[in-house]
Order: structure tokens, then C-alpha cells, then sequence
């Protein structure tokens, strides 16, 4: 494994990042334009997956048990969280995340991720049969939480460029 | 040179007469070297000379010193748009 293209210190998710992607071996090709290919290829499968695997979910959890439900919820934890690793990733690689147009693209792809979210925690209240009050307390729950991404993600950026 | 956007947005460098990569696999030729051969004396695979000859990719600096080292010419005769080499008269 190499940091050595880093400048500074690498962090965490750098170090992690320059093993997992194999920046010195030929897991991704032999050259930097078959790596380039293959870096292409992951993010489109990570692009589709991330519109996919959320539909899916939204979908299936309104006919599953209170058991599978659970085990869907922990997935789809599990399958969401790494993937805010590319923007905290490209942010510390000093990529200007910052989103200057709201396209229609955008908007559409932003609503494909976030609706099934909360399609997904509707059902899963559902099947579980939570009470109104926790149904409520949930939703609540992902709506701060969803802000204070925003809001974090807001703040470290104005830092990042003042 | 002319710089141009294609499809994704991605910026490349692209030939005002859309020759990109003909000069790489011209001046192969006239060095008498294989696809293969300038492939493993710049350290790339075969499918990537083939790439930056048909124009499909355009390498980075580093690999661009590469393969003008190789080839006995400077990036600018390899990549650069032959109206901007034109001696000023």
C-alpha cells in the first residue's frame, strides 16, 4: 500500500482508500487507463446499486415479516453508511463538492435515493406494527438526522473554502 | 490545441481535425516499433496504445512523456493540433 501521492499526513480514510483500491498493484489493470476504466465501472455500479438497492427495499419490506424487516433495516444500514466514505473521500482529496446547479438530473436522482428511504421506514413501521408515537419519534429522527448531515456537510465546506 | 468536452462532461484534449492519435500511431510506424512493443517499453498494456491511437484516450502528462521519450518525439508533435505547430508567417 502507498500514500505516497498524498501530500500531508494521509488520514484514515485515505490509508484505507489507498489499500482498498490498490493504487501501487494491478488489481484494477496494468496501467493508469485500464484503472481509470475500472474506477468508472465501480462508480457506475455504485450509482445504479444506490438507486436500486433502496427501491428494493421500499418495495419487498411492506410484505415481510417483523423479523425480516429487521434484518432489512440492519442491511440497508449497512449498505447506506459506506456510502458516505466517496464524499467524505473526495472532500479530503480536495474535491469541490459543492453543488452549484440544481439540474433536472439532480433533482431526479435525489429523489430516486430519498424517497425510497422513507417509503422504506413507512413500511417498516408497518409490518413491525410500531405505535403512532414511535412511528412519529422515527421519522423525526431521520429528518434531524438527514439535516444535520446537511448542516455538517454545509459548515465544513464554507470552512474548506474560507 | 483545442480542448473539448464529450459526453460526461470529461475535458480531453481533441484535434481540431479529429486526428487525435494518429500522430502516436504514425510515428510508431516510423520508429518500426509494434503496438506491443511500445507497449512494454513504457510499461502499459497493448489495448492502451490502441486506446491512445484511436483517439479513445487521452494518456496522462506523465505517460504522454513516456511514450514521446519512446517514440523519439515531443508531446506536442504526438498530441498537439498541427494548426498550432504551423510556423507563423
Amino acid at each position: 500500500m502507498s500514500t505516497s501521492h498524498l501530500s500531508g499526513t494521509p488520514s484514515g480514510i485515505e490509508r484505507l482508500a489507498a489499500y482498498v483500491l490498490d493504487f501501487d498493484g494491478d488489481m484494477y489493470g496494468q496501467d493508469e487507463r485500464e484503472r481509470t476504466r475500472w474506477y468508472e465501472g465501480i462508480a457506475l455500479a455504485a450509482a445504479v446499486q444506490w438507486v436500486v438497492v433502496p427501491w428494493v427495499m421500499a418495495i419487498t419490506v411492506w410484505s415481510a415479516s417483523a423479523a425480516t424487516a429487521h434484518v432489512m433495516r440492519d442491511i440497508g444500514i449497512a449498505f447506506l453508511l459506506p456510502m458516505l466514505l466517496a464524499t467524505l473521500y473526495v472532500t479530503r482529496r480536495n474535491v469541490d463538492t459543492t453543488v452549484h446547479r440544481w439540474t433536472a438530473k439532480r433533482i431526479i436522482g435525489t429523489l430516486l435515493t430519498v424517497i425510497p428511504i422513507f417509503v422504506f421506514l413507512a413500511g417498516y413501521a408497518h409490518v413491525t406494527g410500531m405505535s403512532t408515537a414511535t412511528r412519529w419519534g422515527m421519522f423525526a429522527g431521520a429528518l434531524v438526522g438527514g439535516g444535520s448531515v446537511i448542516v455538517t456537510t454545509v459548515v465544513a465546506r464554507r470552512r474548506g473554502t474560507s | 490545441m483545442r480542448i473539448g468536452k464529450r459526453a460526461g462532461g470529461v475535458v480531453r484534449a481533441e484535434r481540431a481535425d479529429g486526428g487525435a492519435g494518429e500522430a502516436v500511431r504514425a510515428r510508431r510506424k516510423q520508429a518500426g516499433l509494434t503496438q506491443q512493443a511500445l507497449a512494454a517499453s513504457v510499461g502499459v498494456s497493448r489495448q492502451t496504445i490502441i486506446s491512445m491511437e484511436t483517439g479513445d484516450y487521452a494518456p496522462s502528462v506523465y505517460l504522454a512523456l513516456k511514450v514521446a521519450g519512446a517514440l523519439g518525439a515531443s508531446v506536442e508533435e504526438l498530441w498537439g493540433d498541427p494548426v498550432d505547430q504551423a510556423p507563423a508567417g
